[in-house]
C-alpha cells in the first residue's frame, strides 16, 4: 500500500472515531524496537505512551496475585477509554496481543474495536476501517432486501 | 497516475485506512464480533450493518455463534429444538418479527384505553362546566333579588319619617308591591348566596382536578405513541450488567 503523507486529517465520522493523528504509525508493526523489558516479541511502535503502558500491563498480567491483574486490567481499559488511540494503532496491539497470546490485553483492545463499530451505519463502519465493498450493486440491494427488520423505525 | 486514480475513488478517510480491516485474520475478527456480542456492545443491528460492509465480514457476521449468543440474550423464552434447521440469525429474524407484532398491539390497547379515559375526563369536565354556569347563574338571580329586598328594606325604614310628597308616594309603592317577608327573605337569600359561592368554589376545584387528570392522560397517551417499540424486554441495567470484565467470556482456540 502506497504511503500518503497526510498532513490535517479531520475526521468526517462521529466524534468517537479515534483520531487519525499517528503520524508515525504505518499498519506494519516494525519489530526492531527495542524494549526495556526482555519479552519474546517486541512490542510494535506505537507512541511512547501506550508503549509504556502496554508493557506495564504485560508485567502485571503475568503476576501471580488475582488483584494484581484485576487492577492492571482496569487501569488499562480506563486509559484505552480516556485517550484517543487511532484505529490503527488498536489493531497492531490487537494483532500483537493474539501473537504474544496475552488475552486480557486482546479483549481490552478487542473491545474497543467493537465499541468503534457500534452503533454505527453500513457507511460509517466501511470508512472507519477502510473496508472495501466487494459486493455488486445487485447483491448490494439483495442484502438491503434482506435486513429491512433490523432497520425499522 | 495510478495513486491518483485510487485517490479520486476513494474517500480521504477511507483510502487512509484502506485495508485496514484486511489487517485482521478471520479469527481475530471472529474474536472481535464474539466479544462484542457477549458483553452486549453489538446488538443485531450492528451485525447486520457488518454484513453489509463486505463479503468477508459478511460470512463473519452470519455466524451461527453470535446469533445463537443473541437469542439467548433477547429472546430467552423459547427453547430451541434441536430439530430447528434454519441457521439462528433466521430464527433470531423471526422472532424479533414476531414481537414487533406484539408489542404492536399491545401499544394500540393501551392507546384504546388511554383514549377512553380522556374521553371519560372530558364528558365529566363538561358536567362539570354546566353545573358551574347554573350555579352562576342562580347566583346572580339571588343577588339580584337581594338587592330588590334591600331597597325594599330602606323604603319601609324611610317611610318612618317625614319625607316630601312624591319620594314618600313612591316608596310606599315600593313597600306594598313586595309581597314577601322581607327580613325572613333576606336572610333566606344571604344564606342561598354564601352556599352558592361554596358550591361554586367547589365546582372549580372539581374541574381543576378533572383537568389535571385529562392532562396526565393526554401525556400519558403522547408517551405511548412517541415509543411504541421498547428495545426487547432488556433493562439498560441488564444489559449494562453483561459488561463483564472478561472472566465469563466463552474463549476461542487461538490457533
Amino acid at each position: 500500500m502506497a504511503e500518503f503523507n497526510e498532513t490535517d486529517q479531520t475526521p468526517t465520522v462521529d466524534p468517537k472515531t479515534p483520531n487519525l493523528g499517528d503520524s508515525t504509525t504505518s499498519s506494519q508493526p516494525k519489530p526492531e524496537q527495542i524494549t526495556t523489558i526482555d519479552v519474546a516479541v517486541p512490542i510494535p511502535d506505537v507512541g511512547p505512551q501506550l508503549q509504556v503502558v502496554v508493557e506495564e500491563f504485560i508485567l502485571k498480567s503475568g503476576s501471580d496475585d488475582e488483584e494484581v491483574r484485576t487492577a492492571a486490567t482496569n487501569e488499562l481499559r480506563d486509559f484505552i477509554e480516556h485517550e484517543e488511540i487511532g484505529i490503527t494503532t488498536l489493531l497492531v496491539v490487537v494483532k500483537y496481543a493474539h501473537e504474544v497470546k496475552n488475552v486480557d490485553l486482546l479483549d481490552a483492545f478487542c473491545e474497543r474495536v467493537a465499541d468503534l463499530i457500534k452503533d454505527k451505519k453500513v457507511v460509517e463502519v466501511r470508512e472507519i476501517f477502510g473496508i472495501v465493498n466487494d459486493f455488486t450493486p445487485g447483491e448490494e440491494q439483495a442484502l438491503r432486501y434482506e435486513h429491512p427488520w433490523a432497520f425499522e423505525d | 497516475m495510478n495513486e491518483f486514480l485510487h485517490f479520486l475513488r476513494f474517500s480521504r478517510l477511507e483510502y487512509m485506512n484502506q485495508g485496514l480491516e484486511m489487517s485482521l485474520p478471520d479469527e481475530l475478527w471472529r474474536w472481535i464480533l464474539e466479544l462484542g456480542v457477549n458483553t452486549s456492545c453489538l446488538t443485531y443491528k450492528d451485525l447486520c450493518c457488518i454484513s453489509m460492509s463486505c463479503r468477508r465480514l459478511n460470512r463473519l457476521s452470519k455466524e451461527d455463534v453470535l446469533w445463537s449468543k443473541l437469542l439467548s440474550f433477547d429472546f430467552p423464552a423459547h427453547v430451541s429444538s434441536s430439530t430447528d434447521r434454519q441457521s439462528p440469525k433466521s430464527i433470531y429474524q423471526i422472532r424479533f418479527e414476531k414481537d414487533k407484532v406484539k408489542k404492536l398491539l399491545a401499544e394500540r390497547r393501551a392507546v384504546l384505553r388511554i383514549e377512553s379515559r380522556i374521553h371519560e375526563h372530558t364528558r365529566k369536565l363538561h358536567e362539570i362546566e354546566g353545573r358551574l354556569v347554573d350555579e352562576n347563574e342562580k347566583l346572580k338571580a339571588a343577588i339580584d333579588e337581594l338587592k330588590g329586598l334591600r331597597r325594599v328594606k330602606e323604603a319601609s325604614t324611610a317611610l318612618k319619617v317625614w319625607q316630601p310628597e312624591i319620594i314618600h308616594s313612591r316608596q310606599k309603592q315600593i313597600v306594598e308591591n313586595c309581597s314577601v317577608p322581607v327580613g325572613f327573605r333576606i336572610n333566606a337569600l344571604e344564606m342561598e348566596i354564601k352556599l352558592c359561592k361554596q358550591h361554586i368554589s367547589g365546582f372549580l376545584r372539581a374541574r381543576k382536578d378533572e383537568n389535571d387528570r385529562l392532562e396526565a392522560a393526554k401525556e400519558r397517551l403522547s408517551k405511548v405513541k412517541y415509543h411504541p417499540l421498547q428495545s426487547f424486554g432488556l433493562d439498560d441495567e441488564s444489559r449494562n450488567s453483561r459488561k463483564s470484565t472478561g472472566k465469563n467470556l466463552k474463549r476461542v482456540k487461538h490457533e
